[in-house]
């Protein structure tokens, strides 16, 4: 259901501003048209190497390893365990969640999952080394980092609260 | 039609390595490359694992992976057809210029939760979001401000959760993280102009 409605969203956002585009009348139309058709191109394989690839991972992963070190038994110590795998993850968005869409299927617990995710999200190391640290430098970096870094665990552990 | 790039670049690593040090003008980054070392190495990975479950399970098993994924493609190419157009067209409606000059200049909470805005509905990745970081800062915006834009662009951005993360998470749990990370670009933002009073982090040398 939510995502029904996310997705009439995304939608209607993006009929919006074509309409936007169209009645400018100056090419931005079809200039941007064309952009998103280069950057299709670019996706496109990417998103079929990451679906595909962490499929066949999924199917790789031992269970019996995955639930014992990040089920929802695993507590603490699993959160933190995921949240250091999440910063570590190379790659972009689809092979960051499919991984982690993999780890749940395998047996982890939804804490140290939500602390991988907000990890990746926060840290993802190929993301801070390409395009923050040359454009940021280092000490905002650092800082942003440094200010952030208990954030997945805070988030996994309200996670399992919430899970009673 | 782009791998004449790749052939005149040398080696992947190496590339990727210069690319961090050569970066002084950060507003206009390098060109992206159809298949980097990044895609090559996951296409890589892809094709060890799909050996593996072949020798292991058999050819079968790995047809009903396929078979399984293909139908998770399916879904999910529309959304991510919608997205690239709404990035391309919002992104030519609405330079980087704008977007700083409306968001940027602002400070204390009206401007965090301006920033923070900023920082959901911006579509597309890293090359778009920090230069806009150093664009607000230009502007004068606070660290404060800064800091909640890019922690909400990081945790919020409703591109990357609507196209990608709920493509493979659990609805229902991506609500419960959305919930839960709400108020973190604000707590963030309070937390750098609380404990970085008065320091330069982002100076001169960044513009």
């Amino acid at each position: 259901m939510a995502l029904v409605f996310f997705t009439i969203f995304l939608w209607t956002a993006t009929v919006a501003m074509g309409v936007l585009a169209w009645r400018k009348d100056d090419g931005t139309f079809v200039a941007g048209f064309r952009d998103a058709a280069r950057e299709s191109l670019f996706i496109a394989p990417r998103v079929c190497v990451g679906i595909f690839g962490s499929g066949f991972i999924a199917e790789l992963l031992p269970k019996e390893t995955v639930s014992s070190l990040l089920g929802s038994g695993s507590g603490s110590l699993g959160i933190l365990i995921a949240s250091i795998a999440g910063a570590f993850v190379p790659g972009g968005p689809v092979v960051a969640f499919a991984i982690g869409a993999a780890a749940l299927k395998a047996g982890a617990g939804s804490p140290q999952i939500m602390g991988f995710v907000v990890s990746w999200l926060l840290f993802s190391f190929n993301r801070t080394l390409i395009w923050e640290l040359p454009v940021m430098r280092a000490r905002f970096t650092g800082a942003r980092i440094l200010l952030s870094a208990p954030i997945p665990l805070i988030v996994g552990h309200l996670t399992m609260l919430s899970a009673g | 039609m782009k791998q004449e790039d790749t052939d005149n670049s040398g080696s992947p690593a190496g590339q990727l390595i210069s690319d961090i040090g050569s970066a002084r003008t950060p507003h206009h980054p390098k060109k992206r490359r159809m298949f980097d070392a990044g895609f090559l190495t996951i296409s890589a990975i892809m094709f060890l694992a799909a050996g593996i479950v072949y020798y292991r399970r058999g050819a079968q098993h790995v047809f009903d992976i396929l078979a399984k994924d293909s139908v998770l493609a399916v879904n999910i190419a529309p959304k991510v057809l919608a997205a690239v157009l709404l990035a391309a067209w919002l992104r030519r409606l609405l330079p980087k210029e704008v977007i700083a000059r409306h968001f940027g200049h602002q400070s204390g909470i009206r401007g965090m939760f301006l920033a923070v805005l900023a920082g959901v509905i911006l579509p597309g990745g890293p090359m778009t979001a920090f230069p806009l970081a150093i664009a607000f800062s230009q502007g004068g915006a606070a660290l404060s401000v800064i800091v909640a834009f890019l922690t909400s662009w990081l945790l919020l951005s409703a591109n990357r959760t609507i196209v990608w993360e709920m493509a493979f998470i659990d609805t229902h749990l991506v609500g419960w993280r959305l919930l839960l990370c709400l108020p973190i670009p604000f707590l963030l933002g309070f937390a750098a102009q609380y404990f970085y009073r008065g320091k330069v982090l982002i100076s001169e040398a960044n513009h």
